[in-house]
């Protein structure tokens, strides 16, 4: 599974309803949800129906999003593993929080699967699942500049400002740039996984790749930090990000995200 | 090695992202300051290559020509690479934090976690891998030596202490933990210190500009020592929950062979702590009694070395 980053942008310039929603508002709404979701207490089975509302809302609100599933089962696909990993050895191991265990089966060679690794593994795999969607839907319906846009306009330091809109414009530049050093390495017969050649060899050239990619890019940022001091810039100088104004849609899902997590407290689930 | 998000309690993560802050708030100040000129927008640039550098996956058949790895790669991360490059552990944790970041995005890592990533890979990565080069470099080690010693050690570390951030959070256990992302990274770390020898060497012939070789022969051994120090005493933290609570092979032997003798015999001193712990305080008297004796043995060392100075 591999998803470029030229592949993700191209998703976050369909158009769809939650593609117009303000930047400021998903970052807003990612946040309260990771953060929510992180504070639950680690074991309750209260959880499931907690972590099962959220999830059920962003599935919903990524189907609204008319973004390919293809792109999204990828998109997972990538960001699971570690996570899984080690959610799936929750139950074989004994939490240092807990004192008391009921071992429901017993392995061969002294493994052993707990009632309580058991349900804390399935609860941080599910809390880890719905942070990942969150994250997952502010990416893929927002641009990047968009993103560094209204993070500025929430108040990130304009020294941050600054760097993250440098990085995310020339991202794509580097990107082609690697595209198409490895086509041209492509054409020379080179493959990492090429066994006929000393290893010495290939770690050379992979170095070299390396080597002319941050060379390549730091002359860049030559370039275009003296093109800025050409125009005026100085240490003073901040990224203009122009005013837009918030409609009553974006305060409406904004109130509703906060009113999914609010209700997934009632007692009645 | 990206911790993500849920794994770490809030309370924890907090910790973590004030730490990182503090230290991305210097980093900012360096490179507004602290280099010639400010230097804020060339960086930015450079963050996107590095991140882009981080997405070439590198054969791990390369490194050990085991069967059994083909098909697994790894990827540099480049904050021994940059830190020596800039000469300044500032701008590992600069542009470090800017790539985590942007990988958060793609579900690399996480946004509560972000601060303990930064930590790890950024600042810890930069200085242990930048101070390393810097201190064998002291020591007259060759340059290559000196800089893959740095450069495994920036993968090492970092593996360490998110094996101990994660046992703190209650999410997988220590040693178990050391174990595996140790020696995954450990593996990783052998590439990650060839490739910054390689790097470098291609850097410094066709942009010797770039690289700050002045300063790392100012740079003073205090601060070698005080990252040293603080290295040594975070490992020296770390140990009595690491020890095993089995007696050593000595002892196990002297116990076989001489059972009686052992029970019998009295100890000609008493030691300060008995068993390497002070009695009545558990596992945070075991760290008290090492803290202890690590900073005994550090001032009686300066101690000796002031003496024989003089002398």
């Amino acid at each position: 599974m591999h998803v470029s980053i030229t592949e993700m942008e191209r998703e976050t310039y369909k158009k769809s309803p939650i593609h117009g929603i303000d930047g400021r508002i998903k970052i807003l709404m990612t946040l309260a949800i990771t953060i929510y979701v992180v504070a639950l207490p680690r074991m309750e089975t209260l959880n499931f129906t907690k972590l099962g509302i959220l999830e059920a809302y962003l599935l919903l609100l990524l189907l609204f999003s008319k973004i390919e599933l293809s792109h999204l089962a990828a998109r997972f696909a990538i960001a699971l593993p570690f996570g899984l990993g080690i959610s799936i050895l929750q139950p074989f191991l004994k939490q240092p929080f807990l004192h008391d265990f009921t071992i429901m089966y017993r392995l061969p060679m002294g493994i052993e699967v707990t009632n309580e690794g058991l349900l804390y593994g399935a609860t941080i795999f599910l809390k880890f699942f719905v942070c990942i969607s969150a994250v997952i839907l502010l990416s893929s319906t927002t641009s990047m500049s968009e993103l560094v846009a209204s993070a500025r306009r929430l108040g990130l330091p304009k020294e941050m400002a600054l760097l993250f809109t440098m990085m995310v414009r020339y991202l794509f530049v580097f990107w082609n740039m690697l595209g198409r050093i490895r086509t041209a390495q492509k054409t020379r017969c080179f493959e990492i996984w090429n066994r006929k050649v000393p290893r010495k060899w290939t770690l050379e050239q992979i170095g070299y790749t390396i080597s002319s990619l941050f060379i390549r890019s730091y002359e860049q940022g030559e370039r275009t930090y003296q093109s800025m001091l050409c125009r005026g810039y100085c240490a003073d100088a901040h990224v203009y990000v122009d005013k837009k104004k918030l409609h009553i849609t974006d305060f409406a899902v904004l109130a509703i995200t906060f009113g999914v997590i609010i209700i997934t407290n009632i007692q009645v689930f | 090695m990206h911790i993500p998000d849920t794994f770490i309690p809030l309370g924890q993560a907090a910790i973590y992202w004030i730490i990182s802050i503090l230290f991305i708030a210097r980093a900012v100040k360096w490179a507004r300051k602290d280099m010639k000129e400010n230097m804020i927008p060339l960086f930015g640039v450079l963050a996107a290559g590095i991140f882009v550098l981080q997405t070439i996956n590198i054969a791990a058949s390369l490194l050990i020509p085991v069967p059994m790895f083909t098909g697994v790669s790894w990827h540099i991360v480049g904050a021994a690479l940059t830190a020596i490059i800039f000469a300044s552990p500032w701008a590992a944790v600069l542009l470090m934090t800017m790539v985590l970041a942007i990988q958060s995005l793609f579900g690399d890592g996480g946004i509560t976690v972000m601060g303990a990533n930064i930590l790890n890979m950024g600042i810890i990565g930069g200085f242990i891998g930048y101070y390393t080069f810097i201190g064998l470099g002291k020591l007259s080690v060759k340059r290559p030596v000196a800089m893959f010693a740095g450069g495994w050690l920036s993968m090492l570390l970092p593996a360490i202490a998110l094996s101990f951030e994660l046992w703190l959070a209650g999410t997988f256990p220590l040693k178990q933990g050391i174990l595996l992302m140790g020696t995954f990274q450990g593996i990783a770390g052998i590439g990650e210190g060839l490739i910054t020898v390689i790097v470098f060497g291609a850097i410094i012939k066709a942009r010797p500009d770039i690289v700050n070789e002045e300063t790392h022969k100012k740079e003073s051994t205090a601060k070698v020592a005080a990252v040293g120090i603080f290295a040594l005493l975070g490992l020296a933290v770390a140990a009595p929950f690491l020890a095993s609570s089995n007696p050593d092979g000595l002892q196990q032997t002297a116990s076989l062979v001489m059972s009686n003798e052992i029970n019998n015999m009295i100890a000609p001193i008493t030691p300060l702590f008995p068993s390497y712990a002070i009695p009545g305080m558990g596992e945070a008297g075991r760290v008290a009694a090492i803290v202890i004796g690590f900073a005994a043995i550090l001032i009686i060392s300066i101690g000796i070395s002031r003496v024989i100075k003089k002398a």
